[in-house]
């Protein structure tokens, strides 16, 4: 981060340009009015039920002033007028495509017939993998085709695309085209793959301490992870507009706009020039638009560039279930042993992660697997092997956490079994193990620097009455028949930055135009999580103008190339961190005229004489070079960019004569006119990461997001039907840029985590086919299914140096904490005489009734 | 992950698929008008009865669609035919909310706006009524206190369903004021009316916060703008006329004011007709290509078939009564019913399907059919023979023949379904597990009611039925254990081992599926568990009788 020399913002919003644009949007568009707003609600008590900031140093500690803006695009949201990729209006001469996927797990294609397409009216073509230039990609391993060839290699594989005038016209196609298979073996488990060797990559391994330490006590089993649907609400969609001279403009609803840039002009066998990508916003992405959305913007792409006419692709949410890869599911052995008092002696574990048909995200997720299976616990002697295992599914891919969830279910759930054996309460063994001073170093080598864990759980153990409601729960579990309690309180440690390294770097491109306004573009998708009101904030913050007046655009491969996914939590620590070096380059700039201007007679300005040129240009003396400590200390004068306003006072003075003034739209104005940039692009990378992935060793993350939450369920002692009663989660989220965007992360990431550990159940067929494909059998949390009380808190934290400013990633980490409606399910199971245990998640109706009436004739 | 090979796509429906030929089809019909075998639609219709055209107001304008729009899903149509992309489609199956509209019905008691499904709702549907979408709710540049509320409390984040949030939201401020409604309750109500609405992003934590709120402003309320006299005026003199839509080479849409008329459509039309109640489930099936009817046969302007009765013992729904309306009127009658019907479907789909519907359906899960079973409900079925109107009675418990197959002919209708109020002596218990508990299609339920004979300190029970959902091809009542209950004398320990008993010989009766929702030996499990459940509560009662 830059930092300008003696410069100093602030924020502000009476600026006259703001106070004419409020006017202006009133009158053009919706915009809401605070008068009348005001009066109706009280934003302070309509979060204070739900989600409380803790402040214990009090309110003024930290920058609130911007810290709960909405969204920059709610009041659209609202009104339906934000534009999503189908939105956008048809053109003349549009086709609508359609994909025709393989119907079976793996075979040979024999023959793909479209002859019956032809005698439909409007249907206008067919490509397959013949018509492909470069036909493979992937986003770690270049292993698998855009368009299957000779082979398919899971249920839902891109066989052909045809399009037409119409969207009926263009499915009726597809159902025409016959594609004839001969099966081959397939393999469609994880058990299947080991049996078979069908691996991805090697074995990795992370391991530290003696292999042969033990402990007293052991606790080994088998846990078994099923994957989960990102159930996105937009299903995957892409618009391509073919402009002149082979120039494919490509809408695509991508969370890496990069890559898929790259892999369409691949696959057309176009250079990455002659592709651009556009992002607005996602409908949702959590990480399923991250590498697959690639490929299918390529079939739309392909499509109008073989047509030369604008075309259309939007999956059905049916086809998006059935097509793209999920979660991985995982199998996990593990064998771990520890003292009488619940202290970890050492864990051996090993991971088996299912790919499905091809590596996509695999390796990298089983990665971060690995490097979470410590969570928020020391343990000294550990062994964790991966193996990422090659099946006949869909290609599994990213989902928020990453991998980090397997291993930290793991992990919570050995608590939970050392407690049941040793008869202590499951908390005492947490914090036993727990990071802590002197037990502070992760079993890749990396120091848990400014390390929250021990007073988040000693804050939340008081705060959501532990010990009274375990109480409770006891007497209460003794003393009902039909439903049984469980209360469990665990927590996360979540490592943020992409564990490799390259993909941590970032770029912004900020404009300032003439009137003062600010347009800001990142290689950040806004898809909900709010980077763009973030970055705005930070923007606004810097210029001292108000927020309406920073304009964020659309994710665009023009103005931000080689840009990284928005993914790993990471879009505004690099992205943000790029706007503010581009913005502390142009306020450097800006403050030295500033204070030359001061020292100008106004009718010398430029303003007034550059058109007539009868005053000499003013110029910069010195170069820039925002590094540069000797030019800030030999600076005579501080500036500061407030209120819409630009103050300068000269040291030599500063007791004589009133400070110097100028509207910020003003001096820009004065900048263009000396001819001096007011835009700005700069480059940010994380600094210090060095993990080396062969030795399993590094420094792995710049900093770690951390958080506790204790769940409290009830479980129907007949059905197996789970409620949630209860939530606390207390979060360490450092010095957030805006606290209500946050907990919107924290609550919206718990719930999902919530559902993958309970409702969400992928249920195949033999041959692949996911049967469970929409939202009729696939069961993501309702409103009735969100804890009966809800609570959420932040703590104070403004002890991160990693990360500017202070703050802390926040998009993934809490859906890490769901994991405690499943520990509180183990909870409740365990308060039975049989300590009844379930190793599988998600822990169903069926799951638990299972495990609690073994005795009821299962034969599966 | 467990593999299983059967799929069951079962949901509340209203068609009825041509599977029972009747012997005198042929014979009648050569006694109808001879002008309806050949010749175009609309002469065949005309000579029927008087028709007038779709018409509808979508946000306050009068809408007339073309007959190849009155075929198109409302969702569809709104996004891609009126440039209104801000209703969005996400899983066109009535099961997320995202393409929430309201609409108000002159057809119904009540005229408030309520919140569908657009995705299922065929613009035919909408014929007069008055229709608003999220374009339709600020009041010029100023956002509504549904929209202010839910942007003050971030209530959005990828913005996808927030339209249909907003939407749900704003058929709640319709339907009662927020002021009354008691603080400690806001949260609950609010809960239940957002029952029908996916949220990926928020964790619905904000949403609520929106909803608990959001103020009354009756600046805002859509019945002054949307539900005008001239409005009300207008739509009023269209209900309740036959309209028709449709040519030679697409559908035919017919929606006759007399039953009659219905019946002779149905029973001429040789192609495959489908019957819409509300098009909930049907609609799921033209979205994803697996029905394609050439002919709807609407019957919401069918004024017979809207009234709903309750007598002293009994209660009678008509063909095009909503699950909401069943709803309202089963309050203070049976309450168990009202259990059932509030975690069963979302407000949407109440809103529109109907209790015959789910009955037509005939899915062998039921959602209302095990309660009705135990209800002792009777359908009446109406088709045309020998140029009349020929009425039938047929007790629920004989209507399913098999799998998604029922007693009522090709030519037939579901006129109404009448059943039993409970008597003051009955104690009935209605069971459903679903994957998740709300929105959700029953893995298996089961109805049981007793009605309960006291006398000499101890209980015998009278008339006991039993009836199960998701066991086997069809919901069915289980004689042979009703048949061992009747006249057995209860205590709280005869009454475990009379339940015991039951869910062994049941379990051995039934052989169950296993599906995505689950395995065979989960539903058997159930069953035992069930009926422990019952002894359980049955006990309560019991005791609370004084019973030893």
């Amino acid at each position: 981060m830059t930092t300008s020399p003696n410069t100093k913002s602030a924020d502000g919003d009476c600026s006259e340009l703001a106070e004419s644009r409020r006017k202006e949007a009133k009158r053009r568009s919706l915009r809401p009015v605070n008068e009348h707003f005001s009066s109706t609600i009280n934003a302070e008590s309509a979060n204070s039920k739900q989600s409380l900031v803790k402040n214990s140093k009090g309110q003024n500690s930290r920058q609130t002033k911007a810290t709960s803006q909405p969204h920059d695009s709610a009041s659209t949201h609202v009104s339906g007028l934000s534009e999503y990729v189908d939105d956008r209006p048809e053109m003349q001469n549009e086709l609508h495509c359609a994909v025709i996927y393989s119907t079976e797990a793996h075979a040979r294609i024999l023959s793909i017939d479209a002859s019956e397409c032809n005698t439909l009216d409007g249907f206008v073509d067919i490509i397959t993998a013949a018509d492909v230039h470069h036909n493979c990609w992937g986003p770690i391993f270049k292993d698998q085709p855009i368009l299957a060839k000779d082979v398919v290699q899971y249920y839902g594989e891109i066989v052909a695309v045809v399009a037409a005038k119409t969207l009926a016209i263009a499915k009726l196609a597809a159902k025409r085209v016959k594609v004839c298979y001969e099966p081959l073996d397939c393999t469609m488990s994880i058990q299947e793959a080991i049996s078979k060797r069908l691996f991805i990559g090697g074995e990795r391994k992370i391991q530290r301490g003696d292999p042969y330490a033990k402990g007293p006590h052991q606790v080994t089993g088998k846990l078994i992870i099923q994957g989960a649907d990102h159930f996105y609400l937009e299903s995957n969609a892409v618009v391509v507009y073919p402009r002149e001279n082979r120039l494919l403009e490509v809408h695509s609803s991508s969370q890496h706009p990069t890559e898929t840039q790259h892999v369409v002009a691949e696959a057309c066998g176009l250079a990455f020039s002659d592709v651009i990508c556009i992002v607005k916003r996602l409908g949702g992405g959590f990480g399923g638009k991250e590498s697959q959305a690639a490929p299918i913007a390529a079939y739309c792409a392909l499509m109008a560039h073989k047509t030369n006419r604008p075309c259309r692709l939007i999956l059905t949410k049916d086809d998006d279930m059935i097509i793209t890869g999920k979660r991985n599911p995982f199998e996990i052995f593990y064998d771990c042993t520890f003292q009488d008092d619940g202290a970890i002696i050492s864990l051996d574990a090993k991971l088996y992660s299912d790919a499905g048909a091809y590596a996509d995200l695999s390796t990298a997720i089983m990665e971060r697997a690995m490097l979470h299976c410590d969570n928020a616990y020391f343990i000294p002697n550990i062994f964790i092997t991966g193996q990422v295992c090659k099946t006949n599914h869909h290609p599994h891919t990213a989902f928020r956490g990453f991998g980090g969830p397997k291993g930290v279910a793991l992990i919570e759930l050995i608590m939970e079994k050392i407690a049941i054996q040793i008869s202590i309460d499951a908390l005492n063994v947490r914090k036993r193990n727990m990071y802590r001073p002197s037990f502070d170093i992760t079993h890749y080598g990396q120091r848990v620097e400014n390390n929250m864990l021990p007073s988040l759980f000693e804050s939340l153990e008081k705060e959501c009455h532990y010990k009274a409601r375990r109480k409770e729960i006891s007497d209460w579990n003794r003393s009902h028949q039909s439903t049984i309690k469980g209360l469990s309180l665990t927590a996360v440690k979540f490592g943020i930055s992409f564990t490799t390294r390259f993909l941590n770097q970032g770029n912004a491109l900020v404009n300032i135009h003439r009137d003062g306004s600010v347009q800001v573009s990142t290689g950040a998708v806004e898809m909900g999580q709010g980077v763009n009101q973030r970055i705005a904030t930070l923007v606004s913050s810097e210029l001292g103008v108000p927020v309406d007046l920073v304009r964020m655009l659309s994710t665009s491969t023009e103005r931000n190339a080689n840009t990284s996914p928005t993914a790993a939590s990471s879009g505004t620590d690099i992205n943000g961190a790029a706007a503010l070096k581009a913005i502390g380059l142009i306020k450097e700039r800006l403050a030295k005229l500033a204070a030359i201007l001061s020292k100008t007679p106004k009718e010398q300005w430029p303003s007034q004489t550059a058109g007539l040129g009868t005053a000499p240009e003013i110029e910069l003396a010195s170069p820039i070079n925002p590094e540069s400590k000797e030019l800030k200390n030999k600076l005579d004068y501080e500036c500061l960019f407030s209120d819409g306003q630009v103050i300068v006072r000269h040291h030599s003075s500063i007791n004589t004569q009133p400070a110097f003034s100028i509207k910020f739209s003003d001096l820009v104005n004065e900048a263009y006119l000396s001819r001096i940039s007011v835009c700005e692009y700069s480059h940010f990378k994380i600094e210090n990461l060095g993990f080396n992935k062969i030795t399993g060793q590094g420094q792995a993350f710049l900093y770690f997001t951390q958080g506790v939450a204790a769940s409290e369920v009830e479980i129907c002692r007949y059905t197996g039907d789970v409620k949630v009663r209860r939530v606390d989660i207390l979060m360490d989220l450092g010095r957030p840029i805006n606290e209500a965007l946050d907990i919107g992360q924290v609550t919206g990431a718990f719930v999902q985590g919530m559902g993958w550990v309970t409702t969400e159940n992928l249920v195949y067929n033999k041959k692949g086919l996911l049967l469970t494909h929409s939202p009729s059998t696939y069961k993501i949390p309702n409103i009735q299914d969100t804890p009966r009380e809800f609570n959420v808190h932040l703590i104070d934290n403004d002890g991160n140096q990693a990360n500017f400013k202070g703050t802390k990633a926040v998009g993934e980490p809490p859906l890490l904490l769901g994991i405690s409606v499943w520990t509180a399910i183990q909870n409740a199971l365990s308060s039975s005489p049989k300590h009844l245990q379930l190793e599988k998640i998600p822990a169903t109706n069926e799951v638990i009734l299972r495990a609690m009436h073994p005795d009821l004739g299962w034969t599966i | 992950m467990r593999h299983v090979t059967t799929k069951s796509t079962t949901k509340k429906l209203m068609a009825k698929k041509k599977t029972v030929k009747h012997p005198i089809e042929k014979k009648s019909t050569r006694n109808l008008s001879a002008g309806i075998q050949n010749g175009s639609l609309s002469t065949r219709i005309s000579a029927n009865s008087k028709s007038s055209e779709i018409f509808f107001y979508l946000n306050g304008q009068e809408v007339r669609p073309t007959a190849e729009e009155a075929f198109m899903m409302t969702a569809d149509w709104l996004r891609k035919r009126k440039g209104m992309p801000g209703t969005k489609i996400v899983c066109a199956e009535g099961d997320c909310g995202a393409c929430t509209v309201l609409i108000a019905d002159p057809r119904k008691e009540s005229l408030d706006f309520v919140p569908i499904n657009s995705c299922v709702y065929l613009v035919g549907q909408l014929h007069g009524k008055s229709v608003v979408t999220i374009e339709g709710i600020s009041n010029g540049s100023i956002l509504s206190p549904v929209q202010n509320a839910m942007m003050k409390c971030h209530g959005s984040q990828c913005g996808y369903c927030t339209p249909g949030f907003v939407m749900a939201l704003t058929g709640l401020l319709e339907s009662r004021k927020m002021d009354n409604i008691p603080a400690a309750q806001k949260r609950k109500v609010c809960t239940n009316y957002l029952t029908g609405n996916l949220c990926r992003c928020t964790g619905y934590a904000p949403i609520l916060d929106a909803a608990c709120n959001m103020t009354d402003d009756s600046n805002y309320e859509l019945k002054h703008r949307y539900l005008n006299e001239k409005i009300i005026t207008t739509l009023k003199s269209n209900i309740w006329k036959t309209n028709q839509m449709g040519d030679k080479h697409g559908p035919t849409w017919y929606s006759p004011n007399q039953l009659e008329d219905a019946l002779k459509f149905l029973k001429n039309q040789k192609s495959s007709v489908k019957i819409l109640g509300s098009t909930t489930d049907l609609g799921v099936l033209y979205n994803k290509g697996k029905s394609q009817p050439n002919a709807f046969l609407s019957l919401q302007n069918i004024k017979a078939l809207h009234a709903s009765k309750v007598t002293p013992k009994q209660v009678q729904i008509g063909a095009q009564v909503s699950l909401e309306s069943v709803r309202g009127a089963m309050k203070n009658i049976d309450s168990e019913f009202v259990n059932l019907l509030n975690i069963f479907a979302s407000p949407q789909i109440k809103n529109v399907a109907t209790l015959i519907g789910n009955v037509a359906n005939g899915s062998p899960i039921g959602d209302t059919i095990p309660y009705l079973l135990v209800r002792n409900a009777i359908v009446y079925t109406s088709g045309i023979s020998q140029g009349k109107i020929r009425e039938r009675k047929i007790p629920l418990d004989k209507f399913y023949i098999g799998y998604k197959t029922s007693a009522l002919e090709s030519q037939e209708l579901i006129t109404k379904i009448t059943f039993d109020r409970p008597k003051a002596n009955n104690f009935v218990r209605h069971y459903k597990i679903s994957t998740r508990k709300d929105l959700d299609i029953s893995t298996m339920s089961m109805a049981i009611s007793l009605d309960c004979e006291f006398s000499g300190h101890q209980f015998t029970i009278k008339q006991p039925r039993i009836a199960i959902g998701g066991m086997g091809p069809t919901a069915a009542r289980i004689y042979s254990v009703e048949q061992k209950w009747e006249h057995q004398i209860l205590t709280k320990t005869t009454i475990l081992d009379l339940t015991h008993e039951t869910a062994c010989s049941i379990n051995l009766e039934l052989s169950p599926l296993s599906d995505h929702r689950g395995s065979a030996d989960y539903r058997r499990a159930l069953i035992t568990n069930f009926f422990s459940k019952f002894a359980s509560e049955f006990s309560q009662f019991l005791e609370s009788m004084g019973v030893p």
